[in-house]
């Protein structure tokens, strides 16, 4: 016979990972519509489901310019709803900082322009594929749960 | 036992955080495992402090986090207290090293080791993350002292928290959010160690 107890924290589990599942695909959706790249002309942004897209002749990564990494992370960084980092030392780093340290091209700005570089091929990688299942989110959970407690 | 010295700025928000996550998460492990922490914090973490107190020959292990640059290491109000060409070599004879800084991987670090630092760990980008977890972070780069503490190599400290860096990506990317994990992977792939590269010292070296 299964305890109540062990009863409400299974229950607990499975809403958490539905609710992991519903935040996954809302952020695909976001990450989808975020300029990812350039149309081939080189003038106007790509999002990432149009670079995604093979019918869709675009420039992105590697094939990019300083300037249009840089560009492109600026965008990016003004559409993020909420933008705030910590730096060791700097403090707090707001949205209108960043972009004006990407843009001067310091160090930061450098450090950030290599973030959203990065986070446009994990975001490929991770939103070319299905929705995690239920079962692997729960996975997860605890994984992530046992790094915070560990 | 070993003698850990750790220095740790509290002059802006973000290195407050970091002492704080420090002072509950890291030092108290050094004292489990049987070692003695002495600490310069808040108007002590200066270049005369930790001058004096690198002098003692007992010290085995200085840990800090604060500001830093490519050749500097700073302290209160962001003023140098281990600059290129501007210490004693006998400061960091025979010492593991280890700043949770932004930069100072560049050039400190090598320059330590090549006065006599066993191992130096410490990072070759700026050290910046998402406020909304700054645990996340921090909780990858103490796993260099934790290992450290525990009686690990150099190599083996790298690789634990290599690993830390690693298996939390995978997992917020599991979960949909790159951005964090680019965060996380750029600060594992720019954390310099003894096992990334000799200049950076001796990956036998331990507290052991």
């Amino acid at each position: 016979m299964v305890k109540a107890s062990t009863a409400r924290r299974r229950t607990a589990s499975a809403a958490a990972a539905a609710k992991q599942q519903r935040a996954w695909k809302r952020r695909r959706r976001k990450h989808m519509a975020l300029p990812a790249g350039f149309q081939s002309g080189g003038r106007r942004y790509a999002t990432l489901a149009e670079v995604m897209d093979p019918a869709c002749p675009t420039m992105d990564g590697a094939d990019l310019s300083e300037e249009q990494l840089a560009r492109l992370t600026v965008t990016r960084i003004r559409r993020q709803k909420t933008f705030v980092l910590g730096l060791l030392g700097g403090g707090t780093i707001s949205k209108r900082r960043a972009i004006a340290e990407v843009r001067s091209g310091s160090m930061l700005g450098r450090f950030l322009i290599e973030v959203e570089a990065r986070t446009i091929a994990l975001a490929r990688e991770t939103f070319s594929a299905r929705p995690p299942s239920l079962k692997s989110l729960k996975a997860t959970n605890q994984a992530i749960e046992g790094l915070r407690r560990a | 036992m070993s003698i850990i010295l750790a220095i740790d700025s509290t002059s802006d928000d973000t290195v407050e955080v970091c002492e704080a996550f420090r002072a509950d998460e890291v030092y108290p492990a050094f004292g489990t495992a049987g070692h003695e922490v002495r600490r310069l914090v808040n108007g002590t973490s200066t270049r005369p402090a930790l001058a004096q107190a690198l002098s003692k020959a007992d010290v085995d292990m200085l840990s800090g986090s604060g500001h830093g640059l490519p050749d500097t290491f700073t302290g209160e109000s962001k003023a140098p207290v281990l600059k290129v060409g501007q210490y004693e070599a006998a400061e960091v004879k025979d010492k593991i090293v280890h700043l949770l800084a932004c930069l100072a991987g560049q050039e400190l670090g090598a320059d330590l080791v090549s006065n006599g630092c066993r191992a130096f760990f410490g990072y070759q980008i700026e050290f910046a993350f998402p406020l909304a977890a700054p645990h996340f972070f921090l909780r990858c780069d103490a796993e260099i002292d934790l290992a450290l503490a525990e009686g690990a190599t150099a190599g083996q400290a790298y690789q634990r928290a290599f690993a830390e860096y690693t298996s939390r990506a995978l997992a917020v990317q599991q979960l949909g959010q790159p951005h964090m994990a680019a965060f996380l992977l750029l600060l594992r792939d720019n954390l310099v160690a003894p096992t990334v590269d000799a200049k950076w010292g001796d990956h036998n070296a331990s507290l052991t």
